[in-house]
């Protein structure tokens, strides 16, 4: 049979060209699978056209199995209401959506990734979202549903940081879960935190200057969060009663349009030039500082031209004065005058009631020391000043901080800042109460005998000794008294604390406590003893107790605190029914 | 050797009634009661421990027999009787069958005591004697008595007028032999007396058992078949010559050893003044009857003998007998002579002044506390002496000062009031403490395993400890060994097996949660909360029987922070009932106690307030308040402990207020 001559103008024109070759080369295997199946009948090659499409559908299908989506019809789009967000204040960003798809879905759940920061206030509809998981139970919606969803909330960031929202919608297109993606981006621009500073224009190193700085909410929610950051390096930093926390203080809550004014007191360290004081406010979230804003005041530091040191005698404060050592020099090229120097206790259990000074140049009016004569550039003087108090309260390990405020007047200025003194421990205000007793504080009589007391009849006392102690803990407590000759210890006692010995041979009687606390407590040790008044102690007040002293550590101060007591007679000072009966009386 | 031990046996057994009569607790006190009383009159006369009544009142009360025996088990009656006289009625015995029953017999008898003119003798008028020597009479008598006075209600009998000589009945001689003429006076008070002694043989020997207490004569014949004789008026005038000393050497030495056992001696005093305000009197006579193991009555005499005098002195509990009579100004010699007498008892002492002048006597080592008393408010007036001023025929009663709290757990080293029920302070305050116990810990002194010590519990760095002799025997961390708390307990015998429990809970800090240990520290019940779980104040604790059902409940009272709740639990735990003690805003927490208060066989519930004002509250178990009052002055501010028990061995209990901020 003579073979069919093909009507294809590629291989009637085969071997024609590059292409052509390159052709030929990719069609050389057809060829020879012509030659052998085709050439004669049409079933080979009708097969392998069916093989081929057949491998061609497989080959498809799989490859749509493995990468083709199905492309979701689901609007979802979300942008806050302000222009500008403002972290501190309360905003609210809307997220729009639209079932685009060809036909109801169901199940719709859009979940919200907000910023760790960022404070939920509120959600419309509220009906739909749940604050535990930041989500929206759309449920189903229609083909062509849409709606719209509001969070308001507290933003709270850095000023400048920008911020993400994550939209994530999940929802059921008939047998398939499909998930739209989005994201709401925005930058915060500024803090409703506001900041103003107000500090002199110079300080002088080593004294402290006051100031103030003033901060405001400008924003609409209140802030239980705000703090601000004050200077550590360069400057030493205190800000009266508010706590400082390593540089950091926390504010009470602003509230919206509230402002707070925070006084302080600023002293330069050493180094002198221009420097530096800057104060920054935060947001505190999740132990996180927020910066919110910042201030900054360039000062000049200068040596005072007036050099004070100043120096307690004391390493403790006890009692209601201590001596000041006060040593002042003009470093300056002018005389100084009219220097006055002013003496107040920043803390507010012991204020200054009066002070004096020896010394003839100087004059006390009030709690000012002014010295009187010119004080001559490069000439130096000193003064010892007493200074009193008076307790106006009480405080656990409480301290002296005196402030010396100066005031002087130089080449036609005046001139006025204060300088701290070192700060003082306060010993711990600890007495005892010491007395004997024939009845009791109400009445109950404790001793026996006669009272006033018979020769050579035995009267018994009970001494009472009360511990009193309040600001520092005190350890190492004792009280200690001596028993004469003819006083007997009749080895009977009632202690609330500690343990009382009586040493025989040095006829010592010894209380001691481990510990008093420092808010006080019961400590009390009470023991009678017995005196058998002889002849010759006819009309005498006999002693009943001498050389009393107790003493502790104090352990705040580390200093230990002794005092004497007064001796204990028969007259019993204490006891408010025997008082005064002491006398030696004689037995008829 | 049976049949010895057999008649052992019997004796012991015939004797142990009278056995049980006898009191062995002092003072013990007599009434010589001869009026003819009335229902109303029971009451104060049930606190008599002997009484001698008309023989009449068998008839007259015969409820107050069991009346009395109810409330004095060991209490004696003894009817008045003469023994050899009798009234004459004039009106007839009607009323007074009994006598009538006598005269009668006496008349058909012509048992009279005669003159030699053959008249009755009178010795008082319209007393008529009657021939003791006479056989017939005393046949006669004995008999009356064995059958007609009711013996079965009595402990014995009382003769009145026991004489040794009755020369003075008659100014015409007396015939004691009935032969028509006088006879001479030695012969009639010899056979007087041999016939009063053949009386009391023969009563003796019908009473068996019971007492023969004759009023009163120490002559030898008399004693061997009596059990004792009151002293009237004493010092007796016709006892020797009439002294302190020769009454007293016959009731502490001689009589004695002469009359039979149990020995029944009555001091009678008499008031000088004819009406109950002579202290000094009766306390001489009371202190002077405390030197033996005789009774004390003080009334106006013997003309009338009929006075429900009651004195301070009368409600001392002293306790048992722990010494006999000494001298203080003679310590060595117990002859019976003028001095300064003592004699000391469990709970206080009793000093006679029998010298003749004023004594000053000081005590080297020793304080007492005189009573405090409500009627001579001079003499007794509460003090704690260490020395007595007596007037000369003066006696004094006073206690030991004790000052351990028994059974009650206490904080050591509080100071202590003492008050009854009414808010009464009844004695001086005192400091509780014990040395051998950590100052401010909490410490129960009681007898844990039934072996008759007392044991001493604390509670010391979250630990409760047992110590038996001294020695820490038992030790329990109920709360693990962390916990370093105060604790709270309690202990009582739910199951009654002798064996005390132990129920803790913390006092501060820790949960409150009520365990409960035995007495050897195995765990019993692992517990339960008796408030909120998270309340930290602390439970103080107390148990009792509060509502009379035979089992013990555990009182739980709330610490500091919460409403003054206190609760009432089973011994499962099983709230039984719940009050609050203070007003509704009070939290500062509440003390509490258990124990009969008001001796009406009922616990009760006090409560002291943990801080703020010293207010003690008495409430039953229902939560009713009973009583309240004040143990302190109102501005002490420090709150106050309470604790319930008998401080002065009455057998009746005391509130006790404690404090640690004197």
């Amino acid at each position: 049979m003579p073979a069919k001559t093909s009507k294809n103008p590629l291989i009637a024109s085969a071997g024609k060209g590059i292409i052509i070759e390159k052709l030929n080369i990719l069609i050389e295997p057809l060829k020879a699978r012509h030659e052998r199946h085709y050439k004669d009948r049409y079933f080979h090659f009708w097969a392998d056209m069916l093989l081929a499409g057949v491998l061609i559908a497989l080959v498809t299908t799989l490859a749509w199995l493995l990468f083709w989506q199905p492309r979701p019809d689901f609007s979802l789009e979300g942008h806050f209401m302000s222009a500008r967000v403002v972290s501190g204040d309360v905003d609210e960003f809307v997220i729009n959506y639209e079932n685009e798809e060809g036909r109801p879905i169901g199940g719709a759940v859009l979940s919200l990734e907000l910023p760790k920061t960022f404070v939920v206030q509120s959600a419309a509809p509220a009906v739909l979202f749940d604050n535990k998981s930041n989500t929206f139970a759309l449920g189903d919606l229609d083909k062509g549903a849409k709606g719209s969803l509001r969070i308001k909330g507290v933003v709270q960031g850095e000023t400048g940081e920008r911020q993400f929202i994550g939209l994530n919608l999940m929802y059921q297109y008939g047998q398939i879960k499909k998930q739209v993606l989005n994201s709401i981006v925005y930058n915060i621009d500024s803090s409703v935190l506001e900041l103003s500073l107000e500090t002199p224009g110079a300080a002088y190193e080593g004294v402290s200057f006051n100031g103030t700085v003033e901060v405001k909410n400008s924003g609409n929610a209140a802030l239980n969060n705000a703090a601000l950051v004050l200077p550590k390096s360069d400057w030493q930093i205190s800000a009266g009663e508010n706590a400082l926390n390593d540089g950091l203080l926390k504010l009470p809550d602003l509230l919206p349009g509230e402002s707070k004014q925070i006084p302080f007191e600023a002293t330069p360290l050493q180094g002198l030039g221009e420097k530096d004081f800057v104060v920054e406010s935060v947001l505190i979230v999740d132990d996180t500082n927020l910066l919110q804003s910042k201030i900054a005041r360039r000062l000049l530091v200068t040596a005072p031209e007036l050099n004070v040191a100043l120096d307690f005698k004391n390493k403790v404060f006890e009692g209601n004065e201590t001596a000041l050592s006060m040593t002042f020099s003009n470093k300056g090229t002018s005389d100084i005058s009219d220097l006055i120097f002013s003496f107040t206790n920043k803390r507010e259990t012991m204020s200054v009631s009066r002070i004096s000074s020896e010394k003839n140049d100087f004059s006390v009016v009030n709690n000012s020391l002014t010295y009187q004569p010119v004080l001559s550039a490069g000439q130096e003087a000193s003064a010892d000043v007493t200074i009193y108090f008076e307790r106006q309260g009480n405080a656990l390990n409480d301290f002296l901080n005196l402030a010396v405020s100066i005031k002087y007047k130089m080449d036609g200025k005046e001139f006025n800042y204060s300088i701290a003194a070192p700060r003082l421990k306060i010993n711990s205000n600890l007495s005892v109460n010491s007395g004997a007793y024939y009845y009791g504080p109400q009445g109950d009589q404790l001793g026996i005998g006669p009272i006033p007391p018979k020769v050579d009849i035995p009267t018994t006392y009970w001494i009472i000794w009360e511990a009193n102690n309040l600001g520092n803990d005190i350890a190492e407590f004792e009280v200690s008294g001596d028993l004469p000759s003819n006083v007997v210890w009749l080895d009977q006692q009632s202690l609330v604390a500690g343990g009382l010995s009586y040493s025989p041979i040095g006829r010592r009687v010894l209380w001691k406590v481990d510990k008093l606390s420092q808010t006080g407590g019961n400590y009390r040790a009470s023991f009678a003893i017995s005196i058998v008044p002889r002849a010759e102690d006819l009309g005498k007040i006999p002693d009943l107790l001498s050389n009393l002293n107790f003493s502790g550590l104090d352990l705040y101060t580390e200093a230990r605190i002794s005092k004497k007591l007064a001796n204990i007679t028969t007259n019993i000072e204490n006891d408010r029914q025997a008082a005064g009966k002491g006398r030696v009386e004689s037995l008829e | 050797m049976l049949r010895k031990l057999n008649i052992l046996i019997l004796l012991i057994a015939g004797f142990f009634p009278v056995l049980v009569l006898a009191k062995d607790t002092y003072p013990k006190l007599a009434n010589y009661y001869l009026p003819f009383f009335r229902q109303a009159d029971y009451e104060q006369l049930s606190k008599w421990d002997l009484l001698i009544i008309q023989a009449d009142m068998i008839a007259y009360n015969p409820g107050f027999f069991d009346y009395y025996r109810t409330r004095k088990p060991d209490g004696i009656l003894l009817p008045y009787i003469y023994s050899s006289l009798i009234h004459e009625e004039r009106n007839g015995f009607g009323g007074l069958e009994l006598r009538g029953m006598v005269y009668d017999a006496v008349n058909r008898g012509n048992w009279w005591l005669r003159d030699s003119s053959g008249n009755k003798i009178q010795p008082w008028p319209e007393i008529s004697a009657i021939n003791v020597t006479n056989r017939d009479w005393r046949n006669f008598y004995v008999n009356y008595l064995k059958n007609d006075i009711r013996l079965d209600l009595w402990d014995g009998v009382m003769f009145d007028v026991v004489d040794a000589e009755i020369g003075h009945y008659s100014r015409n001689g007396i015939d004691i032999d009935a032969n028509g003429s006088a006879d001479a006076t030695s012969t009639v008070n010899q056979k007087w007396r041999e016939g009063m002694a053949a009386l009391f043989l023969q009563t003796k020997t019908m009473l068996g058992n019971k007492v023969i207490v004759a009023n009163g004569n120490s002559v030898e014949s008399y004693q061997p078949n009596t059990n004792g004789r009151i002293f009237e008026r004493f010092p007796t005038p016709w006892e020797g010559n009439g002294s302190w000393q020769a009454s007293m050497y016959q009731y502490l030495k001689r009589l004695p050893t002469k009359n039979k056992t149990p020995n029944i001696y009555i001091i009678n005093g008499t008031s000088r003044s004819g009406v109950a305000g002579d202290h000094r009197q009766m306390r001489y006579g009371l202190a002077s009857a405390l030197m033996g193991d005789g009774y004390f009555s003080f009334d106006n005499g013997n003309s009338t003998h009929g006075q429900l005098w009651w004195y301070d002195e009368y409600d001392v509990a002293l306790g048992r007998a722990e010494s006999s009579y000494y001298n203080l100004l003679n310590n060595n010699s117990d002859y019976v002579e003028p001095g300064l007498w003592r004699r000391d008892f469990e709970n206080g002492v009793a000093i006679v002044n029998a010298t003749g002048k004023d004594q000053l006597y000081i005590f080297p080592r020793e304080q007492f506390e005189k009573i405090k008393g409500t009627q001579d408010r001079n003499f007794n007036d509460g003090s704690k002496v260490n020395y007595v001023r007596l007037s000369v025929n003066d006696g004094i009663i006073m206690r030991k000062i004790k000052q351990d709290i028994i059974a009650s757990v206490f904080p050591n080293g509080n100071f202590v009031r003492v008050f009854n029920y009414s808010g009464a302070q009844q004695r001086n305050g005192f400091f509780a403490y014990r040395p051998d116990a950590l100052p401010n810990a909490l410490v129960l002194l009681e007898d844990l395993d039934n072996d008759g010590a007392r044991d001493r519990i604390t509670e010391q760095g979250g630990q409760i400890i047992v110590y038996r002799s001294g020695k820490s025997t038992v030790r329990i961390s109920p709360y693990g060994a962390n916990f370093k708390g105060k604790l709270s307990f309690a202990v009582y015998d739910f199951n009654k097996d002798g064996f005390k429990e132990i129920v803790v809970a913390p006092l501060s800090s820790g949960g409150p949660h009520v365990k409960i240990y035995s007495a050897t520290g195995k765990m019993l019940n692992p517990g339960f909360f008796v408030f909120d779980k998270n309340f930290r104040g602390g439970v103080n604790l107390a148990i009792g029987d509060v509502n009379n059902d035979g089992k013990g409940e555990i009182i739980a009272a709330a610490g500091k922070g919460m409403p003054s709740t206190i609760k009432i639990l089973s011994e499962q735990g099983r709230t039984l009932g719940s009050f609050s003690a203070y007003d509704k805003n009070f939290r500062g927490g509440v003390n509490v106690a258990v124990g009969d208060v008001d001796n009406d066989g009922k616990n009760e519930l006090v409560a002291g307030a943990a801080t703020g004002g010293p207010h003690v509250r008495i409430f039953d178990y229902a939560g009713r308040l009973r009583g309240q009052f004040m143990a302190y002055d109102p501005k002490t501010g420090t709150g106050i402990s309470v604790m319930i028990a008998d401080t002065d061995g009455d057998g009746k209990n005391e509130i006790l207020a404690g404090t640690a901020s004197f």
